[in-house]
């Protein structure tokens, strides 16, 4: 177990959208890579932004290395870390002076210039690409070299916010083995949002989930938002005009539920079992990740769920796409927040 | 027509042989024009940028403002700042009436407004996430606005020269604050309204080209940091 490189109390950021960020504890340990889930507008950046000082929180309390925010320079914490946005900017000059600009403020020597660039870009695949001119590099070449521009600070904390997303699959993996190599070789500390969770989990040694502003415990996939309607003593949420789900939960009013796709069982026919929600759909997409099949199936054309099953089950059962297939799941698997 | 061609003639003569009187016209306009643009800029593009970045009560009625003064006439300019250095005015006893600083000053007025308009228009202009990007890498506020300044460096170059081309051919301040002393305030466009004036067309053609030719140059240069801007 690493020490505590950030901590946040009782944080809590306000828009006058009426969207509110708001997270009673949460911490973050040295040398550990952090994946943040969550749908669009749940509150990833403005967790990442908050952390990086490039907003103000509106309660609440953050640490750096156990010491508060308000105790320190916010200069000096600002640059023990730093962040690659989702769409990164890069400098209209040369790559050369876009990777040195961090070094340039810190009033690093310049005669280790040369060298520290050369290293940062060797270690994001672009070796020799100094004197390139940045805006005339492709989206994958851009993102590298912000990753280098970052890097080349060696920072203590190093945010990735949302680095995966508008950049081809060949640039995916090799940018996931270099958020691996960057946290191994550097003892970097990385945390970075995305919308795969499949992919957090593949990358990350903890996942923390945000819906709404808030770190949820339940999965992430399988989210829906609905009202909570009660028929003859049981309790449902009506998540589609045709589409209800059956749970059991004291709440009332407009609730969020999500189903962890491996509580989800597949198969060819209804089955009759204990298991109160059971629907039929299409099956839409099929991925594989290593031992295990994520499916996505499409019910009435309104909702769509997300099963994990084995790969000896998904071969066993043989399961083409367009083909119709049951999806079935306990009460007890629906979590309510 | 006879005249039109024979001023013609004389004047392409007298800028071949780089005539001295004209020689010394062009050298007070360019001197004039060049300090009003630097003080124009020194004050105009730090406003400019300020305006543009950060929000305050009033910000729109500041940029309304400054959108309105760039069309200020320039013989209000030179009425405005005759007032107050005439020997009769509460700055007569600096005697800077019909001196260059008169002219400085008043010039430096017309170009303020444009360059600040400008200025804050570029700064708009520039990419939002040059600031977050600076940040991130560990910028102080000054180190920023250096960041910030030096990405729209091409659209604040086009500001500062839409002032100096507006200062350089203007004549009602000129006129007014600088009177036309031969050898002292005569500059381009003063010396050209005053041999029409005369009917002697050689030397007023001669200037007439050169305005002309630095104009040109000004649009050109304008244009190409217009594009660099892209």
């Amino acid at each position: 177990m690493g020490i505590s490189v950030l901590r946040v109390e009782n944080l809590i950021k306000r828009y006058e959208s009426g969207f509110a960020l708001d997270i009673p504890h949460l911490e973050f340990q040295s040398g550990r890579i952090y994946g943040l889930v969550g749908p669009n507008g749940a509150g990833k950046t403005t967790l990442l932004n908050l952390l990086n000082l490039l907003e103000e929180p509106t309660e609440g309390e953050m640490f750096f290395e156990e010491r508060r925010f308000t105790d320190l320079d916010p200069l000096d914490i600002r640059r023990k870390m730093t962040m690659v946005m989702e769409n990164p900017f890069l400098f209209h000059t040369t790559v050369f002076k876009n990777i040195t600009a961090g070094l340039k403020c810190r009033s690093v020597d310049k005669k280790m210039w040369p060298a520290m660039s050369k290293e940062a870009l060797r270690t994001v695949g672009l070796k020799g690409f100094e004197n390139r001119y940045a805006p005339a590099l492709s989206r994958g070449e851009t993102q590298r070299v912000a990753i280098a521009r970052a890097l080349v600070l060696k920072p203590e904390v190093l945010f990735l916010d949302e680095p995966f997303t508008n950049i081809r699959q060949r640039d995916i993996d090799l940018f996931e083995k270099l958020t691996k190599t960057i946290n191994q070789e550097y003892q970097t500390t990385i945390i970075f949002t995305t919308h795969d969770l499949p992919q957090a989990h593949r990358l990350s040694d903890e996942v923390i989930s945000l819906v709404d502003g808030r770190i949820i415990e339940g999965s992430i996939e399988n989210l829906f938002e609905g009202t909570v309607e009660e028929i003859d003593g049981t309790q449902s949420v009506k998540i589609s005009p045709k589409i209800s789900v059956s749970v059991i939960t004291e709440k009332r009013g407009k609730v969020n539920i999500s189903i962890a796709p491996r509580e989800i069982i597949l198969s060819h026919g209804a089955i009759i079992s204990s298991a109160r929600n059971s629907f039929k759909g299409i099956i839409r997409k099929i991925q594989m990740e290593g031992q295990t099949v994520i499916v996505n199936i499409s019910v009435d054309e309104e909702v769509e769920f997300t099963a994990l099953i084995t790969e000896t089950s998904f071969k066993n059962m043989g399961l083409p796409i367009d083909s119709e297939i049951y999806l079935t799941f306990k009460s007890t698997s629906v979590t309510i927040f | 027509m006879d005249y039109i061609l024979e001023g013609l003639g004389n004047a392409l003569k007298m800028i071949v042989s780089l005539d001295s009187e004209m020689a010394e016209i062009v050298f007070v306009s360019v001197k004039i024009s060049t300090i009003s643009i630097i003080l124009a800029t020194l004050a105009g593009v730090p406003l400019g940028f300020y305006v543009a970045i950060r929000d305050f009560w009033g910000k729109r009625a500041a940029i309304t403002i400054l959108n309105t003064l760039m069309a200020l006439p320039t013989v209000v300019i030179g009425l405005l700042i005759y007032s107050f250095i005439s020997r009769r005015g509460p700055l007569g006893v600096l005697g800077l009436l019909y001196t260059p600083w008169a002219m400085i000053i008043g010039q430096t007025i017309l170009a303020f407004p444009i360059v600040a308009a400008l200025s804050l228009s570029a700064t708009q202009g520039i990419d939002k996430r040059v600031e977050k990007t600076a940040l991130t890498l560990g910028a102080n506020n000054l180190q920023t606005a250096l960041f910030i300044l030096m990405e729209g460096k091409f659209a604040l170059f086009s500001a500062i020269i839409a002032g100096f081309g507006r200062v350089f051919a203007e004549v009602g301040v000129s006129m007014m604050l600088g009177g036309n002393i031969r050898g002292f305030t005569r500059n381009i466009t003063t010396a050209i309204a005053f041999e029409t004036g005369k009917g002697e067309f050689a030397l007023g053609i001669a200037l007439g080209m050169i305005l002309l030719t630095v104009a040109f140059s000004i649009n050109i240069l304008f244009h190409y940091f217009q594009k660099k801007r892209m």
